[in-house]
């Protein structure tokens, strides 16, 4: 039987459509980020919450970040 | 941090009940399973077909980690607009945040003197068993009557306003 799914993902591997969703997410993760940040600080009441928000939240954010970017490099 | 006069003092904060924010988020966590349910089946779909599919599984972790990512932030828009949403009570006032979404955000506040009833109202099963209700004040200002849904122990919650009510009462004899 032919493998249809080599086509899928040669077109996937040979273009550079895999770098463009990184991109579009990587600015979508930024503009949130700054919105969240924005909120955070001036409106947080308790300090230390926010601390620990902010700390798992980009901690957790960046292990996805770099799974992506590695699985990118190595597609 | 909200508007306190100076001298104030914040004797408590009040939110919605993490249950709450948890069934909002149930969405999320289904979501971040999907891929990996969808992926093994459609593998064993094709390959039930006769197909030799391989396994891509970097171009698996690069969309399943966007995915995540993607869910990540939006867990942190619940969270935040749970954790904005918020009654501030302190020892001389009631400060009622509301957070409708990242840019709607509302502030009313009123003196502890103007409160005329507070009503505390546990609905089901839930709600009595995670112990949270609607905490209902009534007061003579023009907003007339202020709730915050789903508070953790709102039995407690209402004790505390009652009590700061009544020391600002007592400081005030001729209320």
């Amino acid at each position: 039987m032919p493998i249809e799914t080599e086509k899928v993902i040669s077109f996937i591997t040979a273009s550079p459509i895999l770098p463009i969703i990184f991109a579009a997410v990587i600015v979508a993760y930024v503009v949130m980020s700054s919105i969240y940040m924005y909120h955070w600080k001036k409106y947080g009441i308790e300090p230390k919450v926010i601390r620990v928000v902010q700390i798992t939240y980009f901690v957790v954010s960046i292990f996805f970040i770099g799974g992506a970017l590695v699985a990118l490099l190595t597609v | 941090m909200p508007p306190l006069e100076p001298g104030e003092v914040v004797i408590r904060t009040v939110r919605r009940h993490w249950w709450v924010v948890l069934s909002e988020t149930f969405f999320i966590i289904v979501l971040a399973g999907m891929p990996i349910f969808f992926y093994e089946a459609i593998i064993i779909f094709l390959g039930r077909l006769g197909y030799v599919v391989e396994s891509h599984g970097s171009i698996f972790l690069f969309i399943y980690s966007l995915w995540l990512l993607l869910l990540w932030m939006a867990f942190f828009l619940v969270w935040t607009n749970y954790y904005l949403d918020v009654w501030v009570i302190t020892d001389r006032q009631m400060i009622d945040i509301e957070q409708k979404g990242l840019f709607h955000r509302e502030i009313s506040t009123f003196r502890l003197d103007r409160i005329q009833d507070v009503t505390v109202q546990v609905h089901g099963i839930l709600g009595t068993f995670f112990k949270f209700g609607n905490i209902i004040v009534q007061t003579a200002s023009e907003h007339k009557a202020f709730t915050i849904r789903d508070a953790h122990f709102p039995e407690d919650v209402k004790r505390t306003i009652l009590e700061r009510y009544n020391k600002v009462r007592d400081a005030q004899p001729n209320i």
